[in-house]
């Protein structure tokens, strides 16, 4: 399996983006080691319209429940930057993480801030500013790791085998493809859920029914059957082959042959990425639909060589009959 | 799997079908217990009737090779031995002969002579 080549500035960046995140932790530990000490116990934390305190927390449990929150939610983004390297969602998902743990210590060190010097948590009250920098310092905080985090090298296509060319159609034969791909694992899933929502139901219905949509959902998605013929590439989900996805021959440049990884094409079921759309089963082989002035297509299938040189040879028939 | 049919040719479709799935079969393509393809796709990808398919399919079932099974569509026998596919597959390349030959106007009396005079 290829991948693209991580560079230098790749590292540095996620580095950068790192200590970005470390620095959310860093404010709620500083914040209270500097204002600790001048702060009324308890300490002011909730707040009316018009800024003046009308709740309290004691000092220590709310420091403490602000930093494992903070952490959490740092260290989803830190995990974020180690382990998901070729998601191609991981900015955004780093951008969120770094957006909720400054927002909580953005808070925290602003409740603090405000309660500086005040003998009681009722004299408290909430300068606008502070709001603002509340709202605002997060958001920055996450959008620039959105720009900082590079982005996930996806394996592009174009990595993959060429296409056969060995099928030749003469003139008047019809020809067609039929096959597909399942999950057993997606199945088995599917069969638990839907086990479990009867005494789901029972305790509570809403909850009961939608764990038997969603188990009907994964037993739509774990098969999907794939057919070429002379006007395309149709896909059909699940065991009735309903809803049906059709790919014009008309808007095909080519097919290819290459191994689907479900985390490269944003996960299983029906994708849409910046880099391709994917009906994605299962990890395994797959054919890939090189559009005209589109994103290619990603489709999981058992032994793709036959369509995608079926498509091809359609694809040539085309060229030959009717040449531009 | 991939199915073409000629309809310019004197073999009936149904009958390129099942030579198709013979085929398969005797090139290691299809195993025992692999499914084939739903009649009806096949069909409406080749533009041709659904019952032709399943006529193919009848015929292949006949032989030995396959299993039909209302609801689980069609299987190739599990059971089914090397022996018996490989004669599968001489069958269909008799047909093709046979066809090739009506094709210079020679009957099959005509390729039988052929196949006793070949120099063996």
């Amino acid at each position: 399996m290829s991948t693209h080549p991580r560079t230098r500035a790749d590292l540095g960046r996620d580095l950068a983006a790192g200590l970005l995140l470390l620095a959310a932790p860093v404010v709620v530990v500083t914040a209270r080691a500097r204002l600790g000490d001048r702060v009324p116990d308890p300490v002011a934390t909730h707040w009316s319209g018009g800024g003046t305190a009308d709740g309290s927390t004691a000092l220590q449990p709310y420091t403490v429940g602000v930093l494992v929150a903070v952490a959490v939610a740092a260290a989803v983004g830190l995990g974020t930057l180690v382990a998901l390297r070729r998601r191609p969602g991981r900015a955004g998902a780093v951008a969120v993480a770094g957006w909720v743990a400054g927002l909580l210590a953005t808070t925290y060190a602003a409740t603090l801030l405000a309660s500086r010097g005040a003998a009681r948590a009722e004299d408290v009250a909430l300068p606008w500013w502070l709001v603002v920098a509340v709202v605002v310092l997060p958001l920055v905080l996450g959008a620039v790791l959105l720009v900082v985090v590079p982005p996930g090298r996806v394996e592009r296509p174009s990595a993959a085998t060429p296409p056969p060319t060995d099928l030749v159609l003469v003139q008047g034969e019809r020809a067609t493809w039929v096959g597909g791909a399942g999950s057993r694992p997606l199945l088995g899933v599917a069969a638990v859920v839907g086990v479990a929502a009867v005494p789901l139901a029972l305790v509570q219905l809403p909850l009961g029914l939608g764990a038997g949509l969603l188990a009907l959902v994964l037993c739509a998605v774990h098969r999907i059957s794939v057919r070429v013929d002379p006007t395309g590439v149709t896909v059909g989900w699940g065991l009735v082959r309903w809803p049906r996805q059709h790919f014009e021959l008309a808007g095909l440049e080519g097919a290819e042959v290459t191994e689907i990884d479900p985390a490269a094409w944003g996960g299983w079921g029906y994708r849409v990425t910046a880099s391709g759309r994917a009906c994605v089963v299962r990890r395994g082989p797959g054919l890939v639909l090189r559009r005209r002035g589109q994103v290619p297509v990603a489709i999981s299938v058992d032994d793709p060589q036959g369509a995608a040189a079926l498509v091809n040879a359609y694809l040539h028939r085309r060229a030959v009959d009717a040449p531009m | 799997m991939l199915f073409t049919v000629d309809p310019s040719s004197t073999v009936g479709l149904a009958d390129q079908v099942a030579g198709q799935v013979r085929a398969s079969l005797a090139a290691g393509r299809l195993a025992p217990g692999d499914r084939l393809p739903a009649a009806r796709e096949v069909a409406t990808g080749l533009g041709i009737n659904m019952h032709t398919v399943l006529r193919a399919y009848a015929a292949l079932r006949d032989e030995g090779l396959i299993e039909l099974r209302r609801g689980r569509g069609a299987v190739v026998r599990a059971d089914l031995d090397d022996l018996t596919a490989r004669l599968a597959a001489l069958r269909e390349r008799v047909g093709a002969l046979l066809a090739e030959a009506a094709a210079l106007g020679l009957g099959p009396d005509h390729v039988i002579e052929e196949i006793r005079s070949f120099p063996s």
